[in-house]
């Protein structure tokens, strides 16, 4: 079975939510050394609950595909619920088991969304 | 010439995975029956303990590592086997060099280096230099990832207090092949006492190679990539070179005389060979060699050249401008490490698909981060070449590289 799941290719090819968000309160980037990936994550946060987000980036298809995918993912939710998520909720969102290689493309926006709602 | 159909016969992946396309031979070689076998024969036939044993299953098991070390010496064109020593690979050959160096610099002392290192022969001369405050020169290359006006940069470079220029003979990106004995002639007019080791971990296994001829000092390989076990590689020196070096490790196997107070060491190379070594290993490794001498170098050579020659037209057939060739297209003075970028695919996504379609190829820096930034150039794709290569796996690669780019484009 191909990682590339349709999912995967379409979130890569459309990415939702791409661009910067003027008005974020919460913004953080990051990097993925052995890939080269790049993630910045931006966020607005009222009331505890995230009420927009935008990504920018650059990088393999797994990690722009897993950013697209979990930012659409958190729009509405708490912040708790988003410190709470861990890699295991990635993979069901991409419904494919990745190589350990690859797990750090996928969970490089995570970690982004969880190092700016910590900070 | 190099019939690569029967030359796949002799390796026993072939017959267990029969639709592999191999293109990682730069990362680590398949390995033939024959060697195989000679793991396989020690194990269950004679696996002694070398140098030590007075019982005839000893003697037989040192009697095979070290005909393998003049076996191996033979082949690289070594004066004697007495300065080949084993080592794990060319990583710890090329470190064993950074630390024993240590004691003979001083703070001020320069070393030179290049761009187009792997990180073996990177890091261990950066953190040297910044343990004892050594300044290290690191010399730029081309856009097409070859030394950058070598003569000129060189007369700049180097200079009495130089100590060490570490250089690869071959880049294990681009396949570009440093013209080492006029390098080292360069850096020895100007300062005859300075060391010029070469990583020699992509040349040995990819052409014919005589060390004296070369001029340098060390000269450091693996035998995994030139179809040797994994876990074995050498440090070539010059005796008297070898020689001014102290003991790196420590221990049994090493030690001539012991007392309370005060110890001596075994003459080189047992001098740099503690513990128990990897015997199997070291005597399977001159089966490698002897299978490449069989083929003969100058046609491992020949047949890799004209694989290139035809991955590189036949990419720029496929796929014009959207394939940018990472080195020289001129393939006189490179061999098969075929580099490059696909649109503006990323080189994970792309080697990762072509796996799934049962095509090996490595993707990322390669363990040599410097080239890259020197490129400007995040990652790329690499397909490297063996003696077992032919054109039906150029031609899979180039209709996997088609699906990839179906998949992916936006």
């Amino acid at each position: 079975m191909t990682i590339y799941q349709d999912i995967i290719v379409d979130h890569y090819r459309n990415p939702r939510n791409k661009g910067v968000l003027e008005d974020a309160t919460i913004s953080e980037s990051l990097k993925n050394y052995s890939c080269g990936d790049t993630i910045t994550v931006y966020l607005n946060v009222q009331d505890d609950t995230i009420t927009d987000v935008r990504f920018k980036g650059s990088g393999c298809a797994i990690s722009q595909a897993a950013a697209s995918i979990l930012l659409e993912n958190i729009k509405g939710k708490s912040i708790n619920e988003v410190k709470k998520l861990t890699y295991s909720d990635i993979q069901e969102l991409l419904g494919v088991k990745l190589s350990p290689a690859r797990v750090k493309c996928a969970e490089l926006a995570l970690k982004a969304v969880q190092k700016g709602v910590t900070k | 010439m190099i019939n690569p159909h029967e030359i796949k016969k002799d390796f026993p992946i072939f017959k267990n995975n029969p639709d592999l396309i191999y293109l990682d031979s730069t990362a680590t070689t398949l390995k033939p029956q024959g060697v195989v076998d000679a793991l396989t024969e020690y194990y269950e036939d004679y696996s002694a303990s070398v140098h030590r044993g007075l019982y005839p299953l000893a003697a037989r098991a040192t009697k095979g590592y070290e005909d393998s070390r003049e076996k191996i010496a033979a082949f690289i064109g070594a004066a004697s086997a007495k300065e080949v020593v084993f080592t794990r690979n060319t990583t710890e050959s090329l470190n064993v060099l950074a630390y024993t160096f240590e004691s003979l610099l001083q703070e001020g002392d320069e070393i030179v280096t290049t761009a187009m290192e792997h990180h073996s022969n990177f890091l261990p001369w950066q953190a040297l230099a910044e343990r004892k405050g050594l300044t290290l020169t690191v010399l730029d290359v081309t856009k097409k990832g070859e030394l950058k006006n070598i003569d000129e940069v060189l007369k700049q470079a180097i200079s009495k207090r130089t100590k060490v220029v570490t250089l690869a003979h071959v880049s294990n990106v681009t396949g570009v092949v440093n013209p080492i004995k006029k390098i080292v002639s360069r850096i020895k007019a100007v300062n005859p006492e300075c060391m010029v080791i070469v990583d020699g971990a992509q040349s040995v296994p990819h052409m014919p190679i005589n060390v004296i001829d070369l001029g340098c000092d060390f000269f450091a390989f693996s035998l995994h990539k030139m179809l040797g076990p994994t876990g074995v590689g050498v440090l070539w020196g010059k005796k008297k070179m070898l020689e001014i070096l102290p003991p790196f490790l420590y221990g049994g196997e090493m030690v001539e005389s012991v007392t309370w107070k005060k110890s001596t060491y075994k003459e080189v190379p047992h001098r740099f060979e503690a513990g128990t070594p990897h015997i199997a290993g070291v005597i399977a490794a001159s089966k490698a060699t002897e299978y490449l001498a069989g083929i003969g170098m100058e046609e491992a050579l020949m047949h890799e050249k004209k694989l290139l020659s035809y991955g590189l037209s036949e990419l720029e057939n496929a796929f014009g401008s959207d394939i940018v060739i990472i080195g020289p297209k001129d393939t006189s003075s490179r061999i098969g490490s075929l580099a490059f970028l696909f649109k503006e695919h990323h080189p994970h996504d792309i080697a990762e698909l072509l796996g799934e379609q049962g095509i090996c190829v490595r993707a990322g820096r390669h363990c040599a981060a410097p080239l890259h930034i020197a490129l400007a150039i995040q990652a790329s794709v690499r397909a490297s070449f063996y003696v077992y290569s032919d054109r039906k796996d150029i031609d899979t690669l180039i209709e996997g590289l088609k699906k990839v780019d179906a998949m992916l484009s936006k």
